[in-house]
């Protein structure tokens, strides 16, 4: 406990002397309380059909003339607000990112342990498994599932971005493990007769960590790219549950009329989030790995 | 070294064999091509029996892959159900637009990248290298679609400076239509490859720059410049070699990605390319180009990677495959 209190001052202090990474930090919380807060403090609720207005199409932005309340940002062809729209779009790009890196990570790491660990023909699948995914990229396989499965939603893009995804950390714990096995730390426990299940959990997990947690970083942010990039293409969320971007495809075809406003905002707030959270990342690979 | 590349030989057809099956497996149990390409009014009971038999649909499941499997070998992946058109023919017609953008967006955003890490792994306190790592990190941040949007809005909407849309004039030689040949082809060309490569500029900045810092730092670095070598020498004869084999080993992962990004900005710029074919067989369920693009892409990068295993050895004498 005390370990751990004083590691988290040691980390809030090297944070504070990386103004970049504490500014990141700032932001992807505001963000994230944004999105989580989204029902109280967007000033319409855009996924709530019968409150729409089309008569509020294509309002411009408060400040420009024609503009006015409670659109701060505009409106889109169904007068949704955008700042409502982003406020809940926000909530899918989180939603997605979080269950993602959840659910292919714990997956992955549960694997690339026991893989690890056992060695052996699961070992050798595991490996030719990552190779073929690695040289497929998760963004293809993403596109071509996403393709092949008709389901659009939420869900869907979990899945279809998930199922490929758990092998990039699968193949992190793999190698920390095959590092940490040979460990004296380990041939005690194991002479002490503890378990494979316990030696995995408390003796190799907690010293594979700090890798997987970069990995954790950088996969958030291009989780939220992927997100967008299929519902960009009509293969994501839902029309009625637009996400950025989903508005950014709507928006996009409306390039010619200008009205930009469907446009730059969300993706300034897409860009936003994931330079934050690389730069997030960055910082936490030094602070990780003094290599 | 021959038992290796059988190995990896033999993986690359186990692999080309399941991504098929898994494919075609999926897109059976999705939507009745029939339905969905057919307008109802006109599909009596015997339009549609007729239309099964003529798409050999009305055949058991196993039997549908293994005639697919057998034809696919000789290159004819079937008939597509909505242009009534063979697929190869198809794919083929689409094939140069795509190729020529990929290769340009690949060669000039890696080469770009390159020049860009070695800039601020020599110069880390300059004005140029900062901007150009900020550079990289706006390369891996900002979604592909998202550059090719914003390009559009200034350079054809609020400049008109570039064509927004398709390849412009091309030029006919034999089966290839290209569009190198022609000024509006080059002017419709700028924006997609930009859009295509500023990605692969930031990962080749970014990984270029880390690589570089650390030869820099080693020992035989320092023993080449106290020799008094050349600049031009110790970083293009000693430095870079090394650092060439990671950047190998991602550059070999990057078709990947190149391909996947290369649907979506063929999707923005109306590229009448392979992905915008993909598409369009998407949202209209036709399975033979979907499945076929699926193979044959897999089939590229499988070679591919054979290729990139082999430039290791030849960059770095020390890998032997045994």
């Amino acid at each position: 406990m005390a370990k751990s209190r004083q590691q988290g001052s040691e980390w809030w202090q090297s944070l504070s002397r990386s103004p970049l990474a504490l500014i990141s930090a700032i932001l992807i919380l505001l963000l994230g309380l944004a999105a989580l807060f989204a029902p109280w403090l967007s000033p319409q609720n855009p996924y709530d059909l019968a409150t729409l207005n089309l008569s509020d199409a294509f309002q411009p932005p408060l400040w420009l003339p024609g503009g006015h309340w409670p659109y701060l940002l505009g409106t889109d062809n169904l007068g949704r607000g955008i700042l409502s729209t982003i406020l809940y779009g926000l909530r899918i790009s989180f939603v997605v990112g979080l269950s993602v890196v959840l659910l292919a990570g714990g997956m992955g790491i549960v694997t690339g342990l026991w893989a690890g660990y056992r060695g052996g023909w699961l070992d050798a699948l595991l490996m030719r498994l990552a190779d073929t995914v690695f040289s497929f990229s998760t963004t293809l396989m993403a596109i071509l599932i996403m393709g092949l499965l008709k389901a659009r939603g939420v869900g869907a893009v979990v899945f279809a971005i998930a199922i490929t995804d758990w092998v990039r950390y699968a193949r992190t714990a793999r190698g920390s493990t095959l590092t940490l096995k040979p460990e004296e730390f380990v041939s005690a426990a194991q002479a002490l007769g503890a378990g494979s299940w316990r030696i995995l959990t408390r003796h190799i997990l907690p010293n594979a960590l700090p890798p997987l947690l970069v990995i954790a970083a950088v996969d958030f942010a291009v989780v939220v790219i992927l997100e967008a990039t299929l519902s960009f293409l009509g293969i994501g969320v839902p029309i009625t549950q637009p996400s950025l971007g989903m508005m950014i495809a709507i928006g996009s075809k409306y390039l010619y009329a200008g009205y930009w406003w469907m446009i730059v905002f969300p993706c300034a707030v897409l860009i936003l989030l994931t330079m934050a959270v690389n730069l997030l990342g960055d910082w936490l690979r030094t602070e990780l790995d003094p290599h | 070294m021959a038992g290796y590349l059988l190995r990896r030989l033999l993986q690359s057809v186990v692999v080309l064999f399941s991504v098929s099956l898994i494919s075609f497996v999926i897109f059976q149990y999705l939507g009745d091509p029939i339905r969905t390409n057919y307008n109802p009014q006109e599909l009596t009971r015997q339009r549609v029996v007729q239309l099964r038999r003529e798409l050999g649909l009305d055949q058991p499941f196993y039997l549908q892959y293994a005639h697919w499997l057998e034809r696919a070998l000789h290159g004819d992946f079937g008939l597509s159900y909505r242009q009534r058109l063979p697929v190869m023919r198809l794919i083929l017609a689409r094939a140069p637009a795509t190729l020529e953008l990929a290769t340009l967006a690949l060669f000039s955003g890696t080469l770009l990248g390159l020049l860009l890490g070695i800039w601020s792994a020599l110069h880390p306190r300059s004005l140029s290298a900062k901007s150009a790592i900020v550079t990289s990190l706006l390369g891996i941040s900002t979604p592909t679609f998202v550059v090719g949007l914003l390009l559009i809005l200034l350079f054809s909407v609020s400049w008109h400076w570039l064509p927004p849309f398709g390849r412009g004039t091309t030029v006919s030689l034999g089966a290839w239509r290209s569009g190198l040949l022609t000024l509006s082809g080059w002017q419709h060309l700028i924006m997609p490859v930009i859009t295509l490569g500023l990605f692969q500029v930031g990962v080749m900045a970014r990984l270029t720059r880390s690589g570089m810092l650390e030869v820099l730092a080693q020992d035989y670095v320092r023993t080449a410049w106290a020799k008094g070598l050349s600049s031009t020498q110790v970083v293009g004869k000693h430095a870079l070699r090394n650092v060439l084999i990671p950047v190998i080993t991602v550059l070999g992962m990057s078709y990947g990605e190149l391909i996947a990004f290369s649907i979506v900005t063929e999707s923005i710029f109306q590229w009448p390319g392979l992905g915008n074919l993909l598409l369009h067989a998407v949202f209209s369920s036709d399975q033979p180009i979907v499945v076929a693009y699926i193979v044959l892409t897999s089939l590229l990068i499988l070679s591919l990677n054979l290729v990139v295993d082999l430039l290791y050895v030849a960059l770095n004498p020390r890998i032997r495959y045994g």
